[in-house]
């Protein structure tokens, strides 16, 4: 396992490069904004700086944002299929169930460090800022790594159904599609509701609105995460497996 | 023991049908396996290595059916192809880490023997390499493993014949060791003539010939003639003719009694290039080249 690890990262080591720099970038700008805010021209704009402040709260997510597209196990996957490496280890012994349970837990590993790396962030970031938070901010970031693991994997599933090129996009579309038309009664009804507020109120009605049922997203999401991973160990990879003709 | 055993194997496409082939692969030998582009070579490789599902049919491998005993068997062989099944991004040795996962008995150690007997560089990336670069990379994963039975799908097809003639000489010495084979799939017939042991030759998804290569290419002749004098050659003895401005060739198939028969008219010796052009225009009967 440890020679497909290592490919995984190879194979991702350009995406994971971007990413990086993408993110000392958005810190870089963040870190100037702040110090804007405190003896720059937008501390001179009084409503700015309220605005602003209302929404700082959405930097703490900042490394997850960024960090977590680094690594994407579909697009190593058309990586294996494009270059006729899945093709090989279909005339030999490997297992292909370990090809795609690498890729699985080469993702658990990088998201989870991803969410380490954010978890300080947030830590940093309340000591600097006072803010007492921290917990409720952590799980926040347990569901969205949750979910967008989730979410990768159920693109990763999908992948294996058709195991062509070009799915990632077809399967995203899927995914989103998917999503819309499952949540758009709920969006449609939201903003005929919530006409003419502003979007820190609409956000603060949400939550409220939501609160009864906020406790069923967490299990909701490690739901979503097991059988995405249950889905692509004894589903996927058996449709990988099989023989065409 | 054979180390490949194909009987009655059929498999149908639109338009293409493998029909109700058999052949054997004798171990501790080569066996080239020739067709023109379209014949169904690719199509038998692919069935041999469990990619498609066959029709009907039966393939054994090193004694083992390829399906009942699919993990067995595939510890067992190494495929070749034309196209070099390894991610760009990768080096020679980072490859050998991969491959390590990949074959139980991944020997690094020959592996790196490979590479520098090959010139290959261990730190370059392998969409870097030139194409017979890659070819030489494949073929060095495939030899070190351990691997009991070789099969390749046109290894050798776009390599120059400095390239071609090093890949050769390997298998020479891969076949030092008695319990090892190779089924070379190819339509360049000179690299078969220089190392083959035996040859099957598939046309339109129909096996022609199989046999001990010496034995097919001594029993085979061309009978070269005026045009006038064709009528005088029995056409059960005609494979095919072949028309130019200055005579007449005809492939026959028993070279010895033919030169019984029509003496007095020129029978040479042929290649199995020639049988093949012969042999695939055969339902023209009358050809010009």
């Amino acid at each position: 396992m440890k020679g497909m690890i290592k490919k995984e990262i190879t194979l991702s080591k350009k995406q994971m490069l971007l990413t990086v720099s993408m993110f000392a970038v958005f810190t870089a700008l963040c870190i100037l904004v702040r110090l804007s805010m405190e003896c720059g021209n937008i501390a001179d704009d009084a409503e700015l700086r309220d605005h602003l402040m209302d929404n700082l709260w959405v930097l703490r997510y900042l490394p997850f944002v960024v960090l977590a597209f680094s690594y994407n196990p579909s697009l190593t996957l058309y990586g294996d299929i494009e270059s006729g490496f899945l093709r090989l280890c279909k005339t030999t012994s490997y297992s292909i169930r370990s090809l795609i349970g690498t890729k699985v837990i080469m993702l658990l590993i990088f998201e989870t460090c991803v969410f380490a790396v954010n978890a300080v962030y947030i830590v940093i970031l309340s000591l600097i800022g006072g803010d007492e938070g921290i917990f409720s901010s952590m799980a926040v970031l347990l569901k969205m790594t949750l979910f967008f693991c989730a979410v990768l994997l159920l693109i990763l599933f999908f992948s294996t159904v058709t195991e062509k090129k070009k799915t990632f996009e077809v399967a995203l579309t899927a995914v989103v599609t998917l999503s819309g038309m499952a949540f758009e009664p709920f969006l449609i009804n939201k903003m005929e509701k919530y006409s003419g507020r502003t979007d820190i109120d609409v956000l603060d009605l949400l939550r409220l609105e939501l609160a009864p049922a906020l406790k069923y997203i967490l299990p909701l999401c490690v739901l979503l995460f097991i059988s995405g991973v249950l889905l692509n160990i004894f589903v996927g990879a058996r449709l990988l497996e099989r023989r065409d003709g | 023991m054979n180390a490949i055993e194909i009987s009655s194997l059929t498999k149908s496409y639109d338009g293409f049908k493998l029909d109700n082939i058999s052949f054997n692969v004798p171990q501790g030998s080569i066996m080239g396996f020739i067709g023109q582009n379209g014949a169904g070579k690719t199509t038998t490789i692919k069935l041999l290595l469990g990619l498609i599902k066959r029709d009907s049919g039966s393939i054994k491998m090193l004694g083992l059916d390829n399906i009942e005993h699919e993990q067995e068997v595939k510890s067992q062989i190494a495929a070749v192809f034309d196209d070099i099944p390894f991610h760009d991004q990768l080096n020679a040795a980072q490859l050998s880490t991969v491959l390590a996962d990949v074959f139980l008995q991944w020997d690094k150690a020959v592996y790196s023997e490979y590479l520098d007997r090959f010139n290959l560089p261990k730190k370059k990336k392998i969409g870097q390499l030139s194409k017979g670069m890659r070819m030489k990379l494949q073929i060095a994963a495939a030899l070190s493993h351990h691997a009991k039975l070789l099969i390749m799908d046109e290894a050798t097809t776009g390599l120059d014949p400095v390239v071609r003639n090093e890949i050769l000489d390997i298998f020479l010495e891969y076949l030092q060791d008695d319990r090892n084979s190779i089924l070379l799939s190819s339509h360049i017939t000179s690299d078969l003539e220089k190392i083959a042991d035996s040859v099957t030759f598939i046309d339109k998804g129909k096996i022609l010939l199989t046999g001990v290569k010496d034995d097919i290419v001594g029993s085979y002749g061309v009978i070269k003639c005026k045009k006038s004098e064709l009528k005088d050659i029995d056409k059960k003895d005609i494979i095919s003719t072949r028309i130019s401005d200055f005579g007449a060739e005809t492939l026959v198939a028993d070279r010895k009694l033919c030169e019984k028969k029509y003496s007095g008219i020129t029978i040479d010796g042929t290649t199995l290039e020639e049988i093949m052009l012969f042999y695939v225009r055969r339902d023209k009967g009358e050809w010009t080249s």
